[in-house]
């Protein structure tokens, strides 16, 4: 690629776009699948903790 | 959920590798344009991700079709999934597309078919996101969605077919077209490489968002079970 052809400033700008854009949803969907897993492990330790105190055994 | 996690290192390591191989043919190996310079080079990113933006509309109008009518519970899911990373690659092909536009027509803009009907695709995935986001009940959200992308569905053959039914400064169909392409194997080999990169991209990213959806209803439900208990 000839960094010194015009308007490369184009082509550039499309590329640096896609990268950040796509980089910011790869991070929100990691970041809300970190978040579910937290959750449902904090409910199942929740649960757990419920049945060990009122004596019932796991189903 | 097992063959997810057993697949999913696979897709993302053929998505890294078809990225880079793409990236390296198109910006490095592929001849700048005789007439549009070193500018054909957005072309690798622009089309791929308007490509994928119809294929995912696509694989959200299937879904909902399955779930409307099969009432299969991972339906609605994959199509709720699949949304926010479909208006993404639509919002990176109007993007991209303004980018080639400026350089190549003088203009970022304009109301033509073929844009005027990516732009409405666009909407199309707003307000898809949006009618989840809106009402509170997930068996109606559900029908009030998959009825939308079904029936937005018709915008997808319009976007293809626009340069064809209609005069548009946007040029017409050059890969995917009766009588085969008419680009030289240098600049399409990396442009087909790049679509598969951006493809792979939207299943490794999906995987991930199906899995999260369905633990999303979970703690909805044990948290609506546990409200239930305890009035």
């Amino acid at each position: 690629m000839d960094f010194s052809a015009p308007h490369i400033g184009f082509v550039i700008s499309s590329y640096a776009i896609t990268f950040v854009v796509l980089g910011v949803l790869a991070l929100w969907i990691f970041a809300r699948a970190r978040s579910v897993a937290r959750r449902l492990r904090q409910l199942e330790d929740e649960g757990a903790e419920r049945r060990r105190k009122t004596g019932r055994s796991e189903p | 959920m097992r063959l997810q996690s057993a697949v999913q290192p696979w897709v993302w390591a053929i998505t890294f590798v078809l990225f880079g191989v793409g990236l390296f043919l198109g910006l490095t190996r592929a001849p700048a344009d005789y007439q549009q310079g070193e500018t054909v080079r957005i072309m690798y990113v622009h089309v791929p991700a308007a490509w994928s933006a119809l294929m995912v509309y696509t694989v959200m109008a299937l879904a909902s079709i399955i779930g409307i009518v099969f009432r299969h519970p991972l339906a609605d899911i994959a199509a709720k999934a699949a949304a926010p990373i479909g208006a993404v690659f639509c919002f990176l092909a109007l993007a991209t597309g303004s980018l080639w536009g400026k350089p190549m027509w003088g203009t970022w803009w304009v109301w033509d078919a073929r844009l005027t009907s990516m732009f409405v695709l666009l909407l199309l995935y707003l307000g898809y996101m949006a009618i989840w986001q809106a009402i509170d009940d997930p068996r109606r959200a559900s029908r009030i969605a998959a009825i939308v992308a079904i029936v937005g569905f018709i915008n997808v053959p319009i976007v293809k077919f626009s340069v064809d039914w209609w005069y548009s400064l946007h040029q017409p169909a050059s890969v995917f077209r009766a009588g085969g392409p008419t680009i030289h194997a240098s600049i399409l080999t990396p442009l087909l490489i790049m679509g598969l990169a951006f493809s792979f991209l939207f299943l490794a990213l999906h995987l991930i968002a199906i899995r999260s959806e369905i633990g999303a209803r979970r703690i909805r439900q044990t948290e609506l079970a546990r409200t239930g208990a305890l009035q």
